[in-house]
């Protein structure tokens, strides 16, 4: 009988576990963008440039990477609820686009930036997500 | 005759008079939001990254968006959407080409809201099925401000399987609500 006891106690604490381990993983917080560690640091021409290249290869490399890169701020976008920062790079039409985090006024074209956000692909521009300003 | 038939196209164009409709328009910060609404819970992604054409000429209109750039409130729900429901690493894109109906009809040129259809082919996850849908173009300045439209799509359409244990959790038809601002391509 005491056996028995014990054993009933263990499963519940698994159980707790279990639950406890679920429930931290559903309400996991999205990467922090401004304190993780880049997997690669390289100028907005030369991201667009790799994209440009080979979009496959460029893929396999830096998507869904959190990247810093680091360039001249060609325009600002602001939306309604956020702001976008496209950095110049060598093509007139492509940029890289950067979805900021937070809306920023301060910033304007010819700005030196430095930026790291998560990258998503390829479309117009190379397009990083949750982006933050890291200089100025 | 004939010299005029060719002659007064010209002169239209040279006083711009046809300038309107030779534009291309485009976009980078299109917005697509899917939203699924159960009892159970509301999910809502949302895609401020999505790039667009519209060609004045012909009606033609093309979208194309990043699956990773779909943004979700919770982590983990983003995790499961592209590693497991559209496998983003494999189909890192969602495109849609078509054509908006009876282009001839529609006239630019008025200012004012534009309700048109559109047709054309949705390819997600490497599959693609037919679309067809109402939409408004709204008409400002004599140039096309925007564009919106919204739609339903079955996850099963595209081969994006939801696990059984989570199924009552995500609608039977996700809402896709499209709201694209366009400028003028400068050549």
């Amino acid at each position: 009988m005491p056996m028995k006891k014990s054993w009933i106690f263990l499963l519940i604490i698994l159980a707790l576990v279990a639950a406890g381990y679920a429930f931290l993983e559903y309400s996991k917080p999205h990467a922090d963008t401004a304190t993780l560690k880049p997997a690669f640091v390289l100028s907005a021409s030369e991201l667009l440039q790799a994209y440009e290249t080979d979009e496959a290869a460029a893929n396999a490399r830096y998507l869904d990477q959190p990247l810093e890169v680091y360039g001249v701020v060609r325009e600002v976008l602001q939306e309604e609820n956020s702001s976008s920062l496209l950095l110049e790079t060598d093509s007139m039409l492509s940029s890289v686009s950067c979805n900021l985090l937070e809306k920023h006024t301060q910033l304007e074209a010819g700005d030196s930036v430095r930026v790291r956000g998560i990258c998503t692909g390829y479309l117009l521009d190379v397009v990083l997500v949750r982006a933050v300003v890291i200089e100025p | 005759m004939k010299k005029l038939i060719i002659i007064i196209p010209f002169l239209l164009t040279l006083l711009g008079l046809d300038a309107l409709a030779q534009d291309k328009y485009f976009s980078r910060k299109g917005q697509i939001v899917f939203f699924s609404h159960t009892p159970i819970e509301d999910i809502e992604a949302i895609n401020e990254d999505v790039s667009s054409v519209m060609d004045a000429a012909s009606g033609r209109l093309e979208f194309a968006a990043l699956m990773k750039a779909f943004q979700f409130k919770k982590a983990l729900m983003q995790e499961h959407f592209n590693e497991n429901y559209v496998e983003s690493a494999k189909y890192p894109k969602a495109v849609f080409k078509g054509q908006i109906m009876n282009w001839e009809t529609i006239d630019l040129s008025q200012n004012g809201e534009h309700t048109v259809r559109v047709k054309g082919e949705l390819t997600i996850k490497g599959v693609t099925q037919p679309l067809e849908t109402e939409a408004k173009l709204r008409v400002d300045k004599g140039k096309l401000q925007s564009g919106q439209t919204l739609f339903y799509l079955k996850p099963e359409d595209f081969n994006i399987e939801i696990p059984a244990v989570v199924r009552d959790n995500i609608a039977r038809e996700i809402e896709v609500r499209v709201n694209v601002p366009y400028q003028l391509l400068t050549p």
